[in-house]
């Protein structure tokens, strides 16, 4: 039945109703006539009210139309009109955009570029299997296996203290998986010293020491051989250096250069090379995380705060989800 | 081929895997000084290489009683028997499946005794030979089944590669032990391909098998097998766990522990160098009782008048001698002299040792030693003379991953060179002692884990910048290796197990 016969049908049963509260055919008969009446109507409004809700209230249909037709019964008229009103109200007026979930929040480009979580298993349920001595050594190195599968920082520094393991075939393993990781920084180092050496023109040669400062500062990042990390930034800064000394606008190269300095604890400087990488059209995206952390140690918590703001959806992501919620100050 | 030496019959013969004579290192070393230690015994050796063109000349000078010697090379080409369409012995096919039924619950002393026998692999009517296991029927539906029943990997192709990879130089070594001359004791220094040869000459001559592990093979094996690349994994994206190891990898890392467990199974006396690798032979399936620790020991008169020669202060030079590969973990080395260059800007670090083993990994070290810019400071010396670098170094150190009970650290020490080693096989043990009486002498240098260059430096510098400290190592590395390291006690030991086994 469409909606218009029922409301024809609904409007003809207030109708009766209300022509019989009126009649003089004795009280009972009125009475049978108006519950017979109004019974109609409200069935037929609460039918049609019932369709109105918004799905997005997640309320089940049968659910909905039986405190509609409870309502419109006890409050003749005015219920069904008050009803509708509301829905009408809630269906056309009060629209919320679609919530995001965590699932469906986009990467924010500084993620995308480190992003990615180790799969079979976590980080912290691998190192916690592995510094257990007690569990079996299938455990363990399944454990050793899931570290290295990631990538980055984390699972650089848990390989290098596997390597301390008591047990040998841990420790084996470990230390081979730690080697073929910095492997391969290693052989792009080692090329591009090689090029420097037979390469002719200066446009050559700044690619080299472009490529060198990327590459040593590789091996900082990704926490590779840690002892050596004041060497390899002090290689990095070298060759950018030499970079810039040729006055090319590179970016990328300024934003390296002020993350070296982040790291130095220069925050001067950093903020500098920070700043002319932007005038140079660095995505200010990707430039946030050095942003935020030059203000956290210039204890600028207010820009800090306002740099988390800027992307609502961090609060969503892993990681670095509950520094947003802790920084913006809401759940 | 000709020239070498060849005899009727020897009292020992010496299984050699990728060691003495072709290969130079800490196990060639020992092997070679046995052999010397024992004029009156004639030796007799076996070869057994992956391919001829892995090796080249001999790195030893062969001693005037090793009597005979064979050499073998598993992975070059055989003459294949002619293709043949035949069934196979089914009843020795049936004991090949009742030896993977088998492999699923490993005890030892349960093998099925068929195997043991040589006839198993060179008579077509007693067992399996090596036409069957590469033409029969028989032989195609074991492999196929046992795909059917246990191989996760999708590729059947690669499946039966790897099986008949796998175990053909089984055919081969039953051949080796089939010719080969008569001995009273067979003697090998590692499990693999050689304990398996010396499993089935024991079995078959009823002559004893002595096992001395510097390493633990299977072991090694397994760390090479996780990290190696020519093993297949066909699993695709979905079906990978990147936590678990290939199908292929796993059955490689099987079929050595399986061989390793033959040998044990027939090796009368198991001898390791330390207390923590007899420990590992018994998970690995050695019974307890046959197990028994000999560490190695020098001639400590050889090296003692080197110790004249050495300055009163330590020279800046810090000397690594080992073969030029990943197991010795040059590079962590190199790191550290990269740090230590920052504290003695003319410090020495010698790096002496063949380079030929592994030619790709010295080419990364030297190509690492330029990136840390420290290229005035390292020297590739290739192999010298141990006797002509102790008198002009500081330190010795050893930086490996793995190591057994090195003789290199005893013969430092008896031409009184204090030693910085990475705390792997013995050499916590030989540098601050073992036991009361050992320890009372005193560090004779430093240990420090595997991989860590910051702490390898810092205890070098410890005893660079420190004369007084330096002097005080000199002295213990003396008096240790003198009272427990000399080799009268290693040969005393193997004296008395080899005429047992003569006997």
């Amino acid at each position: 039945m469409s909606g218009i016969k029922l409301l024809l049908y609904g409007i003809a049963g207030q109708q009766v109703a209300l022509i019989s509260l009126f009649s003089d055919h004795g009280r009972v008969i009125n009475l049978v006539f108006f519950l017979i009446g109004h019974t109609i109507a409200t069935a037929c409004f609460s039918i049609i009210l019932a369709y109105m809700v918004p799905q997005r209230f997640g309320v089940r249909y049968g659910n909905a139309l039986a405190a509609i037709f409870g309502l419109i019964f006890f409050v003749p008229v005015f219920g069904a009109l008050g009803m509708f009103i509301i829905l009408i109200y809630f269906r056309y007026f009060q629209q919320f955009k679609a919530r995001t979930e965590f699932y469906s929040a986009p990467l924010p480009p500084f993620m995308a570029e480190s992003g990615g979580l180790a799969p079979g298993m976590g980080e912290g349920g691998a190192w916690s299997r592995l510094r257990t001595a007690s569990v079996p050594r299938n455990m363990r190195l399944k454990a050793l296996l899931a570290v290295s599968a990631g990538g980055g920082q984390n699972s650089s520094r848990l390989l290098q203290m596997a390597t301390g393991d008591s047990d040998d075939e841990i420790r084996l393993l470990a230390f081979k998986l730690a080697d073929q990781r910095e492997k391969v920084i290693g052989a792009t180092i080692s090329e591009s010293l090689k090029a420097l050496k037979s390469a002719e023109s200066d446009m050559e040669r700044l690619g080299l020491y472009r490529k060198l400062a990327f590459s040593y500062w590789e091996m900082v990042f990704n926490e590779l051989n840690r002892d050596l990390s004041e060497f390899f930034i002090g290689q990095s800064l070298h060759y950018a250096n030499m970079v810039l000394g040729s006055g090319k606008e590179d970016h990328a190269l300024m934003i390296l250069l002020a993350r070296i300095y982040l790291r130095k604890g220069e925050l001067e400087q950093a903020e500098e090379f920070i700043n002319m990488g932007l005038q140079m059209g660095a995505h200010r995206d990707k430039v946030v995380p050095y942003l935020a952390e030059l203000a956290y140690r210039k204890r600028d918590f207010r820009l800090l705060k306002g740099l988390f703001a800027a992307d609502p959806l961090l609060r969503f992501k892993p990681g670095i989800g509950p520094v947003a919620k802790f920084w913006m100050g809401r759940q | 081929m000709n020239a070498l030496p060849k005899s009727e019959q020897v009292d020992v013969m010496l299984l050699l895997e990728g060691t003495f004579p072709y290969v130079s290192g800490g196990v060639s070393s020992w092997v070679n000084q046995i052999i010397r230690g024992f004029p009156d015994i004639r030796f007799g050796a076996v070869f057994i290489g992956s391919s001829r063109e892995d090796y080249g000349a001999m790195k030893y000078e062969l001693p005037e009683n090793l009597v005979h010697l064979e050499t073998y090379y598993l992975r070059d080409p055989r003459i294949k028997p002619q293709i043949m369409a035949h069934e196979g012995n089914r009843d020795a096919f049936r004991v090949v499946r009742q030896l993977h039924q088998w492999f699923l619950d490993p005890k030892p002393d349960t093998l099925n005794d068929e195997i043991k026998q040589l006839d198993f692999y060179l008579d077509p009517h007693k067992g399996v030979d090596y036409r069957q296991f590469l033409y029969a029927r028989q032989s195609w539906d074991v492999i196929a089944d046992l795909y059917d029943q246990r191989c996760t990997d999708p590729s059947f192709v690669d499946y039966f590669w790897t099986a008949r990879n796998m175990h053909a130089p089984i055919w081969l070594l039953a051949e080796i032990a089939s010719q080969l001359i008569p001995a009273r004791v067979y003697h090998t220094v590692s499990t693999g391909y050689a304990g398996f040869l010396g499993a089935l000459l024991h079995y078959n001559t009823g002559r004893p098998l002595i096992l001395s592990e510097h390493g633990i093979y299977t072991k090694e094996r397994r760390i090479d097998v996780i990290q190696s690349e020519w093993i297949q994994d066909n699993r695709n994206a979905l079906q990978k766990d990147p936590t678990e190891i290939s199908y292929y990898r796993d059955l490689w890392i099987r079929f050595f522990e399986t061989i390793g467990r033959f040998c044990y199974a027939a090796a009368g006396n198991i001898i390791s160098l330390y207390e923590g690798a007899r420990e590992r032979e018994i998970v690995d399936g050695a019974l307890p009782e046959r197990t028994m620790v000999i560490p190695n020991g020098i001639d400590i008169g050889r090296f003692a008048p080197l110790r004249e020669q050495q300055p009163d202060d330590p020279p800046p030079v810090v000397a690594l001698l080992g073969r030029v590969v990943p197991i010795k973990d040059i590079k962590t080395f190199i790191r550290s002299l990269r740090i230590i260059a920052n504290h003695i800007p003319r410090v020495q670090g010698w790096i002496i040792g063949p380079e030929d083993e592994d030619p790709e990994y010295a080419e990364e070290c030297k190509a690492l030693v330029e990136s840390l810019a420290i290229t005035e400071n390292v020297k590739f010396m290739g192999f010298q003379n141990p006797m002509d670098i102790f008198p002009n170094a500081g330190v010795l150190v050893l930086s490996s991953v793995s190591e057994g009970l090195p003789l290199v650290i005893l013969e430092a020490f008896a031409a009184g060179l204090p030693v910085v080693a990475t705390d792997v096989g013995a050499c916590r043990q030989l540098i601050t002692g073992l036991g009361p009486e050992d320890e009372a002498i005193g560090p004779a240098g430093g240990v420090v884990a595997i991989n860590n260059p910051l702490a390898l430096a810092d205890e070098l510098l410890k005893l660079l910048a420190n004369s007084h400290e330096w002097k005080r190592a000199r002295s213990s590395a003396i008096s240790r290796v003198e009272r427990f390291y000399a080799q009268e006690k290693m040969f005393a030991s193997y004296r008395e197990i080899y005429e047992k086994g003569m006997a």
